[in-house]
């Protein structure tokens, strides 16, 4: 068997020899709100200017696929909270993956990534759709370091951000992770109303109702702060199942059907929603959990109404929705930090 | 009354959490098929004569004091979090400056103690787990802190089914946690604390379809099962 990729590093010594021990690394502390936890950063990961900025240029290269065409912002698009308006995305010759991409909203505080928690960790997450063969389709680290060392930017930026004369696979997926972890949205109009910097309308005061009392029940998936449980549910899309979700992973017959709850921040920017895209418009969502959703045997118990249905009034959708628009952050979408580098 | 430092012979206090509806043991996380194990099997309240099962369920002891042969006693600085999702946390290891033979608890938090946010950087996500809302205002039934307990699952109600989620907590800034009184056990240093989780419904009676799925703000839903401390916890120890 011919290991690929895994736990070792993958790394060629090169014949650009020039000095990289420059030990000026600029260490960063991201701010965020005391309303968050403490960020998850590995000890052997700590963030620095270097490394953010190598990451941040990976993540909108196309060299990271195969034939150099998509990045990983094709699918990850700040317009869109970092998701993709399209159902499905194209990865590599225009194959298409099954499940719509997640937005990348805070994820250092993720506990789980992908819509299965495949991954349990950022570094663990980023090996991952380099060798997908639906999305950058590359077979080997070779082949990626090969790309990246015939180029003088990342000789440069991988000296400034690792102090090695080499490219290293583990370095790769250190900066992926670094500029992923400065993906932080924390700005939203419900952050100013709860530090007393703006008044909520009435419209939203009462969606906040619905959305943190048990009418409406959003707040146990995606409990105030980060707006996710860091969990699992089978939120009774189906009755029937296509794609098992969290099964996958566990084996667990109780995860049939189960799926990661997604951040609700920046909701109205990261259209189409659920994990297949189901649902175009927030309207959809609300009208679906207005429903009750559909039973099967797995279905979360938190969907205490399905089959029966919440009964929202018509002025209560519309609450609830200016509640949701209140999680919008544009200054997170609009950051120039995390725009593309080579549009500058 | 608490143990002399000077005096500590460190140990440890082994505790593992069983969770049964009265002689039923159950097995979360086990690979089963929920529905057909639990409506096929004689899980049944009761004192309420239909039949229920139990999806899920998490909860929180504080105010933990462990008693000692020697007669002394210590308050634990720290709290269990329990979540049958997750069977890692049935698990719990002490080191105790003697040789245990008693342990009393608080199932939630006491209102001192359910601070908002508070415990945000805990471990097991507990704090995404377990958060009680804060409406900032809006609805001053619920002032943040955390759930002291979540159970849920079906019930079986003339041949229908439908979910209840028995959610205790602060309402109104009201404290309705439940003090347990001390379980004594001979002195050893591993036990099993068995958690009959249908003596929760019991004593009173709670109906789950009079109270109906939701029962958050429900004070006579709260208070009832803030009665409801006899019977869930019982030991026994590993030899």
């Amino acid at each position: 068997m011919i290991l690929i990729y895994g736990c070792q590093p993958f790394l060629r010594q090169n014949n650009y020899d020039d000095n990289c021990n420059d030990d000026n690394l600029n260490f960063i502390n991201l701010s965020y709100p005391s309303n968050f936890p403490n960020m998850i950063i590995p000890n052997n990961n700590p963030l620095t200017e270097e490394g953010i900025n190598l990451g941040r240029h990976l993540f909108y290269d196309p060299i990271l696929s195969t034939d150099n065409t998509i990045s990983c912002a094709s699918c990850h698009k700040q317009d869109n909270a970092f998701s993709d308006p399209s159902q499905y995305s194209n990865g590599v010759n225009q194959a298409i993956g099954a499940r719509n991409a997640s937005a990348i909203i805070n994820p250092g505080w993720q506990l789980f990534f992908d819509w299965d928690g495949k991954s349990n960790s950022l570094e663990e997450q980023a090996v991952r759709p380099i060798f997908n063969d639906i999305e950058l389709h590359n077979i080997s680290w070779l082949e990626v370091i090969s790309r990246l060392e015939e180029s003088e930017l990342y000789i440069e930026l991988f000296c400034k951000a690792f102090n090695e004369t080499y490219i290293d696979s583990n370095h790769i997926v250190m900066a992926l992770s670094q500029f992923q972890r400065t993906l932080i949205s924390s700005n939203s109009r419900f952050d100013q109303w709860l530090n007393g910097q703006v008044m909520f309308t009435q419209e939203e005061i009462n969606g906040f109702n619905i959305y943190a009392t048990e009418r409406g029940d959003c707040f146990h998936c995606h409990p105030i702060g980060l707006f996710t449980d860091n969990a699992f549910h089978n939120n009774g899309l189906d009755s029937e199942f296509q794609d098992f979700g969290r099964y996958n992973i566990t084996g667990l017959l109780v995860d049939k059907g189960s799926f990661k709850s997604p951040t609700l921040r920046n909701i109205e920017f990261s259209a189409p929603y659920m994990h297949d895209g189901r649902f175009a418009t927030l309207d959809d969502v609300i009208d679906h959990y207005d429903f009750g959703g559909y039973d099967s045997p797995t279905v979360d118990p938190l969907m205490k109404y399905v089959g029966v249905g919440l009964f929202l009034s018509s002025q209560e959708k519309v609450d609830l929705k200016a509640f949701l628009l209140t999680l919008s952050d544009p200054s997170f979408i609009n950051n120039p930090s995390f725009s593309n580098p080579f549009n500058n | 009354m608490s143990c002399d430092p000077t005096n500590n012979k460190m140990g440890n206090l082994n505790i593992e959490f069983k969770h049964f509806i009265d002689d039923n043991e159950l097995y979360f996380g086990s690979d089963w098929d929920w529905d057909a194990v639990w409506f096929h099997q004689d899980y049944v309240n009761k004192s309420i004569n239909y039949q229920y099962n139990i999806r899920r369920a998490l909860y929180v002891l504080s105010d933990i004091i462990l008693y000692f042969e020697d007669g002394s006693s210590q308050l634990l600085d720290d709290y269990f979090f329990i979540n049958t999702d997750d069977p890692s946390t049935f698990y719990k290891s002490l080191d105790v400056p003697g040789v245990c033979s008693g342990i009393s608890f608080r199932i939630g938090f006491s209102s001192e103690n359910n601070i908002d946010n508070y415990y945000i950087n805990d471990q097991d996500n507990f704090h995404s787990l377990m958060l009680w809302p804060n409406l900032n205002g809006v609805n001053l039934s619920f002032q943040g802190g955390y759930h002291y307990m979540k159970v849920e699952g079906k019930y079986l109600e003339d041949g229908e089914s439908s979910f209840y989620n028995a959610h205790t907590g602060p309402i109104n800034a009201q404290d309705y946690s439940i003090l347990i009184d001390q379980l004594t056990f001979p002195a050893t240093s591993s036990i099993v604390i068995n958690v009959n989780l249908n003596n929760f419904f019991n004593d009173p009676l709670y109906d789950i379809s009079l109270f109906g799925s939701a029962i958050m703000d429900n004070v006579d839903a709260q208070s009832t099962l803030s009665q409801n401390g006899t019977g869930i916890f019982s030991v026994e120890i590993l030899k």
